[in-house]
């Protein structure tokens, strides 16, 4: 089981602000349910693909195959982006 | 005739500038552009607003007040009461861009900044992606970027968003009509149903911009 608090703040700290090199903004000032595009932290799409190839590469969860209204859901907030790896991470772990 | 604004934007707005913007977009858009962490993708966002009110008010002669911005389920905005009238927008770094025809479009402009290329694999379609890896190391990432401004702005004509791995360009361009610019570091890409492109960019500014919709 993957704890859900540890993925938000990896998912803050190692890829939203290190990877995207958002400096401005700490870990803290974001919160869970802040929309990550089109408003809240402002990410434009190609910052989007470098979420989801962060989201591989440290959590080995893959967002391909999926619809446009689903990849949309999950990379809505923080909240949704680290349910979404946990329930994959415990499909991945159970299969 | 599909006509493409843009808009450069590289200083903070005078602080009464912004508020005038504002108090010219509908109230929901206010209140999102208000939440922005950052200052710079609230002005922007701003600004792309602005350039979807003048323009219209400019082309259409009709009052700012006459019309309301809504947003589809994916985001992209549209005009309820005028169906004729077709447009979209995009920014990224210095430029807004913006897009209007009398059929759908969609446009994409993105600054070609270093990216791990590793992962364009997993993101670009096949052949696109083997394509990549025949070029030489500084003309991958300018084809990566085309990749993916070309699907976004199919995607962004049709009103739809992302799926991985992208469709490739080969199916797009057999799918829809496209055009791309070069703009200093960016690469902006323009797609249409029609393939009746301007060649030529109207370059704006806020000022011309506000005189329009005053």
């Amino acid at each position: 089981m993957i704890d859900i608090a540890r993925v938000k703040a990896v998912i803050k700290e190692d890829i939203l602000i290190k990877r995207l090199e958002l400096e401005d903004i700490t870990p803290e000032e974001i919160e869970d349910n802040t929309p990550l595009f089109g408003e809240g932290l402002g990410l434009d799409s190609v910052e989007a693909l470098d979420v989801v190839a962060g989201i591989e590469q440290i959590f080995g969860v893959k967002l391909q195959g999926i619809s446009p209204e689903e990849f949309k859901k999950h990379l809505y907030s923080v909240e949704t982006l680290a349910q979404f790896v946990v329930h994959k991470g415990d499909n991945q772990e159970a299969s | 005739m599909l006509k493409i604004f843009a808009l450069k934007h590289s200083t903070k707005l005078d602080s009464l500038v912004f508020q005038e913007i504002l108090s010219y977009l509908d109230k929901g858009e206010q209140e999102r552009i208000l939440k922005f962490y950052r200052w710079q993708d609230a002005e922007r966002s701003l600004l792309g607003n602005l350039i979807i009110r003048a323009t219209i008010c400019d082309l259409f002669q009709v009052k700012n007040s006459d019309f309301e911005v809504f947003r589809n389920e994916m985001g992209k905005p549209y005009i309820n009461n005028m169906p004729q009238v077709f447009f979209n927008i995009s920014h990224s770094g210095h430029w807004i861009m913006g897009a209007f025809d009398s059929f759908p479009v969609g446009i994409d402009i993105e600054q070609i900044k270093p990216l791990d290329l590793n992962m364009g694999k997993s993101i670009l379609a096949a052949n696109d992606y083997e394509e990549m890896l025949k070029m030489k190391a500084p003309d991958r990432l300018k084809h990566f970027y085309k990749c993916w401004t070309l699907s976004e702005s199919y995607q962004k004509m049709l009103g739809s968003g992302v799926t991985l791995p992208l469709s490739s360009t080969n199916n797009l361009y057999d799918s829809a009509f496209f055009t791309n610019h070069i703009i200093d570091d960016y690469i902006l890409s323009i797609c249409s149903s029609h393939g009746l492109f301007s060649e030529r960019i109207i370059y704006t500014d806020t000022e011309q911009l506000l005189n329009l919709i005053r």
